[in-house]
C-alpha cells in the first residue's frame, strides 16, 4: 500500500480524529497543492506521449454513433 | 438492515486500426469480441435481449450503436458495485488484447470509457445505474433531483463541453447533454431522472434506472456515486424527509451552472428563491441521512459511505486543488490547464475566443447559415475561411482584440485537449490515468473495493448473480441450448428453469421451463383470440 492509499484509507476509516494543529487547514492546502504538483510532474512524460500522437486521425478513427 | 440491490452499465467506445492508419468497421469488431468472448469465457447466450450472460453475473452485449456493453451482476454494497465495473473493464481489454493480435501485427483497438464524442457528431456513451427500491409512483423524483443535479462535483468525470463550438471546461460533459428533468427517453431528450421502470424481478421491486451519470476512473468518484445515490434512495422510501423547500428552481439550469465551475461555488435557486450552491445541497442531504444511521432500514455500509462523503465535501470546499489527486474532474483540470499554458493561452484569452465563436454562430445563425459544433474547424479551409472572414469577422476579432492568426493555434490546442481527454479514459495500459496511477501519484483509491481478478470470473456472493453465476459455470460446457436471463437459467435437457426472479435468493428453485413474462406478453398481444394463443403455444419450442 502506497503512502497516499495508507493516507486515504486513515482518513476514510477514521474520518472522526480531531485535527492536530500541525494538520491546520492552510497545511492541508499546501500538501494538496504538492500533490498536484507531483502529479503534473509525473504526468509530463505522459501527456506528451499522448500529445505528440496524432490528435486529428485519432479523433477521426474515434468517431463513431455512440450510445445512450 | 436492509440490503439494496444495485448494479451499472458501462457502454464503451471502440475503434481499431493499423498502423497505417487503415481501420475494421466497428460492427466487425463487436461482433467479433462477441464470439470470442463465447469461445474463451464461462456464459451461456442471454434470453431475450442478446449477448451473453457471463460466469461472473455480469452481461456482455452491443448495444444500439454498435458498441461493446457490460452490466454488472446485481451488487450489495457500492463497493461491490465498483470492483464489477473494474471487472468489466479487464474482461473487455483482456479480449480487445487478444483480438488485437488475432487480427495482425500492428493492428491496436483501443476500448474507452469515453462519456462524448469529440468529432461533432453529439454522440455520447451512457453509463446507467440502477437501485432497487419500494416507492410507489413518480412523486419522489423531484426530492431526489437536487441530489442529482449536485453530486456532480464529485461524480463528475470532466471534460468539455462537446456542443459548444469553443473550449469550454466541465465538470460533467453528459450534463449537455441532459435536456430535461424528468424524461422516458435515453438515446433522445434525455432527462436527469430516467422513468424506465422495468424491474426484472417478477414485481419485488421497483427500479430506479439512472442515465445522468458517467464513467469514471476514481474509486473515490465511483463509490461515492452510487452509495450517495442509494442512500437517498433508502431515505425517500421512508419518508422521513421534507424535502420541498429543496427543490431547485430550474434543475437543468442549475446543474449547468455546477458543472462550469471548477471552485464549486457556484449557485442556483431554490423554488423558495433562496440561492444554494452543490455544496450547500450535498451537505443538507448528507445531514438528513446521518441523523437515521441508527434506524433499522439503512444499509449496514451507510456509515462508511457518510464518513467518506463528509469527507469529501470537506475537500471540496478548497476546490479545485483540495480534490486534485482524487476525483477524475479535478485530476483533468490540471492538466488540461498545463497543456493551456503550454500552448500559449491564458484562461482570459480563451474566453475571448469563445466569445468570438459564440458570437460568429451567432451571426451564422441570424444569416440562416447552417451551423454545427465543427465549424469553426472550417475556418482553416481557405474557401471557409475567405468566404467567412470576408464578411465579418475581421471586426469582430479587433473587438475582442484577437489576432486572425491566433486562430490555428487555438484550434490545434482544442484537438489535442479532446484527444487527452479521450486518452484519460482508455481502458488498457494507454490509460492516462492508468499510467499516473502506475507513478503512485494519484490517490483515489478505496480499500473496500478489493481485489479485481476474482470478481472476473466468480459472482458477487450476496445476491441472485451468485446463482447465475455458478450455474453458467456448470451448464457452459453442458450439451443443449440453455439461455439465461437476469432471472432465470434454462435446463433445456431436463426441461426445468432456476427461477432467479427474487434478486436476493440464494437457494436453487428448480422449476418446469416456463413462458417468460415477456414472451408472454408478446404472445398476448398477437393473438386476439384464445384459440389463436394455442396454436401459438403449440407452435413455440418452449
Amino acid at each position: 500500500m502506497s503512502e497516499q492509499e495508507r493516507r486515504r484509507h486513515h482518513d476514510n476509516s477514521d474520518p472522526s480524529c480531531e485535527q492536530g494543529p500541525e494538520d491546520s487547514g492552510s497545511e492541508n492546502l499546501t500538501r494538496q497543492r504538492r500533490e498536484v504538483d507531483d502529479l503534473l510532474r509525473a504526468g509530463d512524460d505522459i501527456i506528451n506521449r499522448v500529445i505528440s500522437g496524432d490528435s486529428a486521425s485519432f479523433l477521426a478513427a474515434g468517431q463513431q454513433q455512440g450510445g445512450q | 438492515m436492509t440490503h439494496r440491490v444495485m448494479g451499472m452499465e458501462t457502454e464503451y467506445a471502440i475503434s481499431g486500426r493499423y498502423q497505417n492508419g487503415d481501420s475494421l468497421e466497428n460492427s466487425f469488431l463487436t461482433t467479433e469480441l462477441i464470439l470470442m468472448a463465447a469461445g474463451r469465457l464461462a456464459n451461456l447466450p442471454a434470453g431475450g435481449n442478446g449477448g451473453l450472460f457471463l460466469g461472473n453475473g455480469s452481461r456482455f452485449y452491443i448495444d444500439t450503436g454498435n458498441h461493446p456493453e457490460i452490466s454488472t451482476p446485481e451488487c450489495l454494497t457500492p463497493w461491490e458495485v465498483v470492483r464489477y465495473i473494474t471487472a468489466g473493464d479487464h474482461i473487455l481489454r483482456d479480449l480487445a488484447n487478444r483480438l488485437g493480435k488475432r487480427l495482425g501485427e500492428g493492428f491496436q483497438i483501443e476500448i474507452a470509457k469515453v462519456n462524448v464524442d469529440y468529432s461533432g457528431s453529439g454522440n455520447t456513451w451512457g453509463c446507467h445505474e440502477s437501485y432497487s427500491h419500494r416507492i410507489q409512483g413518480r412523486g419522489f423524483f423531484n426530492d431526489l433531483i437536487p441530489h442529482l443535479v449536485s453530486r456532480i462535483i464529485y461524480t463528475g468525470a470532466g471534460g468539455f463541453n462537446s456542443l459548444a463550438p469553443g473550449l469550454e471546461f466541465t465538470l460533467s460533459p453528459r450534463t449537455h447533454h441532459l435536456v430535461d428533468s424528468i424524461s422516458g427517453s435515453s438515446t433522445n431528450g434525455r432527462g436527469i431522472v430516467h422513468t424506465k421502470n422495468e424491474d426484472l424481478t417478477g414485481g419485488y421491486y421497483n427500479r430506479l434506472h439512472l442515465l445522468c451519470g458517467e464513467s469514471l476512473y476514481s474509486q473515490t468518484a465511483a463509490v461515492l456515486k452510487v452509495g450517495t445515490t442509494a442512500l437517498v434512495v433508502a431515505l425517500l422510501e421512508h419518508g422521513l424527509a421534507d424535502l420541498s423547500t429543496w427543490h431547485l428552481d430550474e434543475p437543468l439550469a442549475a446543474m449547468n451552472a455546477f458543472t462550469q465551475d471548477p471552485t464549486c461555488r457556484a449557485t442556483a435557486g431554490l423554488a423558495t428563491d433562496l440561492q444554494v450552491s452543490a455544496l450547500e445541497i450535498q451537505h443538507h442531504y448528507l445531514s438528513l441521512i446521518e441523523s437515521e444511521l441508527g434506524a433499522e432500514w439503512m444499509p449496514e455500509w451507510a456509515l462508511d459511505i457518510c464518513r467518506l462523503w463528509r469527507s469529501t465535501l470537506a475537500d471540496l470546499d478548497a476546490a479545485p486543488e483540495s480534490v486534485g489527486t482524487s476525483l477524475d474532474w479535478a485530476v483533468k483540470h490540471f492538466f488540461f490547464g498545463k497543456l493551456i499554458r503550454e500552448h500559449g493561452f491564458s484562461a482570459e484569452k480563451i474566453t475571448r475566443w469563445n466569445e468570438f465563436q459564440d458570437r460568429l454562430f451567432q451571426n451564422l445563425d441570424d444569416t440562416g447559415a447552417v451551423i454545427g459544433p465543427h465549424l469553426l474547424g472550417g475556418l482553416l479551409n481557405p474557401t471557409n475561411e475567405d468566404q467567412i472572414f470576408s464578411t465579418q469577422k475581421n471586426t469582430l476579432l479587433s473587438e475582442l482584440g484577437l489576432e486572425r492568426e491566433e486562430l490555428t493555434r487555438f484550434l490545434e490546442l482544442r484537438r489535442d485537449l479532446f484527444h487527452l481527454d479521450t486518452q484519460f479514459n482508455t481502458v488498457g495500459t494507454d490509460s492516462v490515468f492508468q499510467s499516473l496511477q502506475d507513478a503512485d501519484v494519484l490517490n483515489h483509491e478505496i480499500p473496500g473495493v478489493g481485489k479485481i481478478a476474482p470478481a472476473m470470473t466468480e459472482a458477487p456472493a450476496g445476491t441472485r448473480a451468485r446463482l447465475r453465476g455458478k450455474t453458467i459455470r456448470e451448464f457452459c460446457e453442458k450439451e443443449g441450448e440453455n439461455l439465461c436471463g437476469w432471472d432465470f437459467v434454462d435446463d433445456q435437457v431436463k426441461g426445468l428453469q432456476l427461477n432467479l426472479t427474487d434478486p436476493l435468493i440464494q437457494e436453487e428453485v428448480w422449476e418446469p421451463i416456463r413462458i417468460r413474462r415477456r414472451n408472454r406478453s408478446r404472445l398476448l398481444s398477437r393473438a386476439g383470440r384464445s384459440t389463436d394463443f394455442l396454436e401459438l403455444l403449440h407452435s413455440m419450442d418452449l
